[in-house]
């Protein structure tokens, strides 16, 4: 077993063991490489992804840098596009639930009383409400279409930014510099905005962040599920269609997994950075985040 | 206590019938007729025209919302054509399958990551606290069901250590210990994977909560009391560092229910998931409905039990 | 042992020639063939020489056989016999099936599912039971004749058969399985023979005579247990049948019997030692497991945790074939349905599928080689046309061709007037299909696309897809698979005679009319004598490849899998397991 020193349980330094970088390298690379790739999607592999170019199941190799599908479409241009669908929809989601959040979290927050007290209810619903099992509901009833996924998913995922800004609002609607702005007459949402929201909305972003390697993955497993939107290329789907090949053409579900975990891995070191950099005291303010 | 219990015993009524009010609107929303959404497909057009009838679906919209809440709140969900049984019978009947599954995972991912994470936290710069930080980023990324393929191919494939599929080994007869041995042996790659990835996030929760009690005053003065390390360590700091983790877990039981069903369609487990999967699949509308009404009302007990918890583990939360 | 005289007829593959005891009927060309009183299974492992796992080649030796499609006077079986298994027969073991869809419900009268099938089957009848020619064999039904002018056939039906729990079969509970439960609720009986049949008579408990109102000559291959599985009716009379706890508890007649159904994971049936064929079934305990990954069932083959599947997906093909305790085989029929077709469904109603030109150059556009290298795993074959190769008596291959020629479609195309818009495109069709065909639908896109052809998929959920294209009918293309089924008359004639245009799933969905198809299949519908309607056929055959109402794509014929050590699977009907045995006790 680890033995214990008086070292290891009280550490010499009260900060934490690691200074934060100055910049998230690991993230930046990770995220760098795939927006690189989805924005040069057109230049890489020019064209629709999803045609046939070559013979099925080869390889990577010279002509088709990441092998082809049992359809014979190269990889390298599935993944490429594939990376503009996940991105935009994590990207979407996450701001969909961050809108719609943050306007929740700061009237709650900053106005309280009844309007508190309603709003409040209306998370908690919503934060109930299993969010898988709620865009598979919605996905059987309406159809598989990728804004649809993006709606539901945001609406699942709201209560998180919402509940934090909240938090942090009411720790900070009692400072003097709110009083101040009071007592000089600024009327009350210009004090929420320009005042309050500053400095409340660092927490709100990590966990915006978050979410958008959260969304990626849930439109992966819907996609796993046959619930995709298959006018549309991606990550999810093309590793639900690599199943059947997982022991003869293992390149179908590698190359897709790791733009995956490279892409949520990348969003999450991000958001790591952004947690590392803001106050870490202000985390233990409210634990119940 | 009492009171607070009371208070949020109360509050669960409202959220149940609103989750039935949603259920209803997305019936009526969606494109096509609601009747097969409520009754499935595979009937005749007699047995259609009686249940339009009976279920009243040419009244007016609020009379049909009372129907509804009526029959769902006295158990009456529907019925399945293809499993010729009431669709609440059917889902309850998946249930234990599922919540062993899950419950395992939720238990030994806690442990481990709980263990882990404290050990590593303190142990800050170590290669161990390095490594796991490292190891549980990647985890927190990955897909659940690549995970379990992959997990499935190398144990149960290459190696043959453990069974491919299912619950319970198809040829076994009789039950007892050989039974439960049996079960045993499935439940670990499934678990397995489940718990892999819920390891992450309990791990890095875990690790930052306790490095931060870690830097608290009162450990500095446990410490200068003379008390052993271990003691500090589990005693004090770690009862304190475990609030966030709870609140997180428990508000995940929801995502642990997806996680399973991912899972337990990749290792053919007989429980919630793989009914959801095959409904979906065969347009089952009402367990579709049925499950999703299940699994919310299951949310809502889970993150009572863990408010509970929670004002178990830190006496200085109030509830007025 | 294994030496069969030239009176061993009728019965499997043997020919029935002209030999002693055979006679013709008179009038006619038809053979009444004298049956060897000892059953074929009785005389030991004779499967080891006529089951070739690699394929059907023993059709080849039934080709000889001049089969009228019924067996005038075939022997019945006689309850004495003692049965002589093989020495090397240990009865007693389990089987452990894979499927990869929950049943739901078990009564297999009620519902065409493959699913239902697959389990169901093994526990009932029917009148008579397929060989691997898809010959009728005798079963419930232990003899049969028909009248000399087609419209009345008469069964003597086998005596001592019990129900599972105890009762008595008698012919009452065939015809009320007829009236009762499958003229309502089983679809394929239910749209052939209600329109034809004017009754079912019963003169004593063991027999009956089903009367038709013109010629009837497709009955027979109606009335397997698959098409006509016979329930018992002191169950079902006077109930919902549809909603009998039976259903979940099946009574029938059959090999096995119910033990226990835990849902999505699975069902398990015992022994029937009762059962009315003596010496059968050989197995004691047959376990169907609920595996919804085909991936993960072959993996549980290979580790022997299950015995058999019935699909196999095709990149596991090579690896199962170099596996040496795996045997793989291929059937063209099954529960699920026989002698299958994929076929792309043109809407004739609308354009631009109104037009022949049209259809033609779609056919030239589709690459149906890519299709069956690529989606197919080479597990069928390219179709020629609306009949299955594989039904040979009735199949030819002289029909017109339409081989993939991209330019001849351009020409086509051209030539009806399609060209290039400002986008670069002639045309744009819809595509409604069941998820399952993604990928068909895709290599499809695919295809007409290089022809300037926009196609827009619309993916459905399977039932979704069924009710936009045959109920609502809105689409421009469409694809399903069309079962030819054991005869014709069955699953053929209901995709192209104009009275059969309905909002029913699987009817003529492209609504195809055509006078002269019309006749032709009503005359072979009333033609008894088997070459007489295979020329009919023949000229259907030569009428419909150059009128395009569909555009017969794959006929797919997939491998099932084993264990080496299992016999006597019967892997081209639904009562799989009947003969089955194992090589060791386990």
């Amino acid at each position: 077993m680890l033995t214990w020193t008086r070292e290891s349980v009280t550490p010499k330094r009260t900060a934490p063991a690691r200074r934060p970088p100055a910049l998230p390298i690991g993230a930046l690379g990770l995220l760098g490489a795939v927006a690189l790739l989805a924005l040069g999607a057109d230049l890489v592999a020019p064209g629709d992804p999803l045609r046939t170019v070559g013979p099925a199941l080869r390889p990577p190799g010279p002509n088709h840098l990441l092998g082809t599908d049992d359809l014979g479409r190269d990889l390298l241009a599935m993944v490429a596009h594939g990376a503009r669908t996940s991105l935009l929809v994590g990207a979407a989601t996450a701001l969909v639930a961050g809108a719609v959040g943050i306007l929740v979290g700061g009237i709650s927050g900053y106005f309280g009383g009844l309007v508190d007290d309603l709003l409040m209810r209306l998370t908690e619903f919503f934060q109930v409400t299993p969010r898988f099992f709620l865009a598979t509901l919605a996905v059987v009833l309406f159809g598989p279409k990728l804004w649809l996924i993006v709606g539901v998913v945001g609406l699942t995922f709201w209560p998180g930014p919402a509940r934090i800004l909240r938090s942090r609002i009411l720790a900070l609607r009692g400072r003097e510099f709110v009083l101040a702005a009071r007592a000089l007459g600024a009327p009350e949402f210009y004090i929420l905005g320009r005042h309050v929201l500053p400095n409340a909305l660092g927490p709100v972003v990590v966990t915006t962040a978050l979410q958008v390697g959260w969304a990626i993955l849930t439109e992966a497993s819907l996609s796993f599920l046959g619930l995709g939107d298959r006018s549309a290329p991606s990550w999810g789907q093309m590793l639900s269609n690599a199943q059947p090949f997982i022991r003869t053409a293992w390149w179908l579900s590698v190359f897709p997994g790791l733009a995956l975990l490279a892409t949520v891995l990348g969003v999450n070191l991000l958001a790591d950075w952004l947690n590392r950099q803001l106050d870490p005291r202000l985390r233990r303010a409210d634990p119940r985040l | 206590m009492g009171r607070y219990l009371l208070r949020r015993l109360l509050q669960v009524p409202p959220v149940v019938v609103g989750l039935l009010v949603l259920n209803f609107t997305l019936i009526h929303l969606a494109p096509g007729d609601p009747l097969y959404f409520l009754v499935g497909e595979g009937g005749d057009e007699s047995y259609y025209a009686a249940m339009r009838a009976r279920l009243g679906l040419d009244r007016p919209l609020p009379e049909q919302l009372i129907r509804y809440l009526a029959g769902a709140l006295t158990g009456d969900l529907g019925r399945s054509f293809r499993y010729n049984e009431p669709v609440l019978a059917l889902i309850l009947g998946r249930v234990p399958a599922t919540l062993l599954l899950s419950g395992t995972a939720l238990v030994g991912s806690t442990l481990a990551g709980v263990w882990v994470g404290t050990v590593a936290a303190a142990r800050p710069g170590s290669f161990l606290d390095r490594a796991a930080d490292a190891l549980s980023g990647v985890l927190a990324a990955v897909p659940g069901f690549w995970l379990g393929q992959l997990l499935l191919i190398v144990f149960a494939g290459w190696l043959g250590l453990f069974p491919v599929q299912g619950m319970v080994s198809p040829r076994l007869t009789g039950g007892g210990w050989a039974l439960l041995v049996d079960v045993a042996h499935h439940l670990v790659l499934p678990a397995g994977t489940l718990a892999f990835l819920q390891l992450a996030l309990t791990f890095r929760l875990t690790h930052q909560s306790v490095r931060e009690t870690l830097a608290e005053d009162f450990i500095r003065t446990a410490r200068a009391k003379g008390l052993p390390p271990g003691l500090i360590l589990y005693r004090h700091a770690l009862r304190n560092s475990l609030l966030p983790v709870v609140t997180v877990i428990g508000g995940h039981v929801g995502t642990l229910l997806a996680g399973a069903a991912v899972v337990e369609v990749v290792f053919a487990w007989p429980g919630l998931g793989r009914l959801l999967y095959e409904a979906v699949l065969t347009r089952g509308y009402p367990v579709v409905l049925g499950i999703f009404l299940v699994v919310s009302v299951m949310t809502v007990f889970a993150n009572l039990l863990t408010d509970l918890a929670y004002a178990y583990l830190d006496p200085r939360v109030r509830y007025a | 042992m294994l030496a069969y005289s030239a009176q061993a007829g009728c019965v499997g593959a043997r020919p029935c020639g002209w030999a002693a005891g055979n006679r013709k009927a008179p009038g006619t060309s038809l053979l009444i063939c004298k049956r060897d009183p000892t059953p074929l299974y009785f005389q030991g492992r004779r499967h080891s020489r006529s089951r070739n796992v690699k394929g059907l080649s023993t059709a080849k030796e039934a080709q000889e056989e001049f089969w009228a499609g019924f067996v005038p006077l075939a022997r019945p079986f006689a309850p004495g016999h003692a049965p002589r298994l093989p020495v090397s027969t240990h009865p007693g073991g389990t089987i452990v099936v894979a499927v990869t869809s929950d049943p739901g419900q078990l009564n297999p009268a009620i519902t065409t599912a493959g699913p239902t099938h697959v389990v169901a089957d093994n526990m009932f009848n029917g009148l008579i039971q397929f060989d691997e020619n898809l010959n009728p064999q005798p079963s419930l039904a232990e003899s049969w004749g028909i009248s000399p002018d087609g419209r009345a056939y008469t069964f003597k039906l086998a005596r001592g058969v019990r129900w599972h729990d105890g009762k008595p079969f008698t012919a009452a509970d065939v015809k009320f399985t007829f009236e009762e439960v499958l003229l309502k609720f089983h679809a394929r009986t239910k749209a052939g023979l209600e329109n034809v049949l004017a009754g079912i008579d019963t003169p004593d408990d063991y027999t009956v005579v089903f009367r038709f109102r013109e010629p009837y000559a497709p009955l027979l291959r109606r009335l397997d247990v698959v098409e006509g599985p016979i329930v018992p009716r002191h169950i079902y009379e006077g109930t919902d049948i549809l909603k009998n706890p039976a259903n979940n508890r099946p009574v029938g007649s059959g090999p096995f019997k119910f033990v226990e159904y835990v849902p999505g994971d699975r069902v398990v049936l015992g022994r029937n030692d009762d059962y009315f064929k003596p010496g059968l079934p050989h197995l004691d305990r047959a376990v169907f497991k609920v595996i919804p990954q085909p991936s993960t069932a072959v993996l549980a083959l290979e580790q022997g945790e299950v015995d058999y599947l019935w699909t196999v997906p095709g990149p596991d093909i090579p690896r199962l074939q170099a596996n040496p305790s795996v045997v793989l085989a291929k059937a063209p029929a099954g529960p699920g349905g026989s002698f299958c077709i994929d076929t792309l469904i043109f809407n004739l109603r609308r354009p631009p599928f109104d037009r022949l030109e049209v259809r033609r150059a779609f056919a030239h556009a589709i690459n149906r080689r890519q299709l069956l290298e690529q989606v197919y795993f080479n597990q069928g074959r390219i179709a020629t046309g609306p009949i299955a190769s594989t039904m040979t008596w009735a199949y030819t291959p002289d029909v017109t061709r339409y081989d993939y020629n991209p330019d001849e479609a351009v020409r086509l195309l051209e030539a009806a007037g399609y060209r290039p818009g400002p986008d670069g495109k002639r045309l744009r069709v819809t595509f409604v299909h069941a998820s399952t065909y993604a990928r068909t639908a895709e290599v499809i896109r695919d295809n007409l696309g290089r022809v300037r052809v926009e196609v827009e998929l619309v993916t459905l959920e399977f039932n979704a897809a069924v009710e936009r294209v045959f109920v609502r009918t809105d689409f421009d293309l469409g694809i399903a698979s069309y079962c030819n089924g054991p005869d014709p008359e069955i699953g053929v004639t209901r995709m192209y005679v104009s009275f059969n245009i309905k909002p029913i799933p699987f009817s003529n969905g492209a609504a195809y009319v055509n006078p002269q198809v019309d006749e032709l299949f009503a005359r072979a519908a009333t033609t008894v004598e088997e070459a007489r309607r295979a020329a009919i056929y023949h000229e259907i055959q030569r009428i419909l490849p150059g009128t395009f109402p569909y555009l017969w794509l794959i006929e797919t014929e997939g491998y099932r899998a084993f264990r080496k050590d299992i016999r006597d699977l019967r892997i081209w009907a639904g009562d799989l397991l009947e003969r089955a045995w194992r090589e060791q006790t386990r």
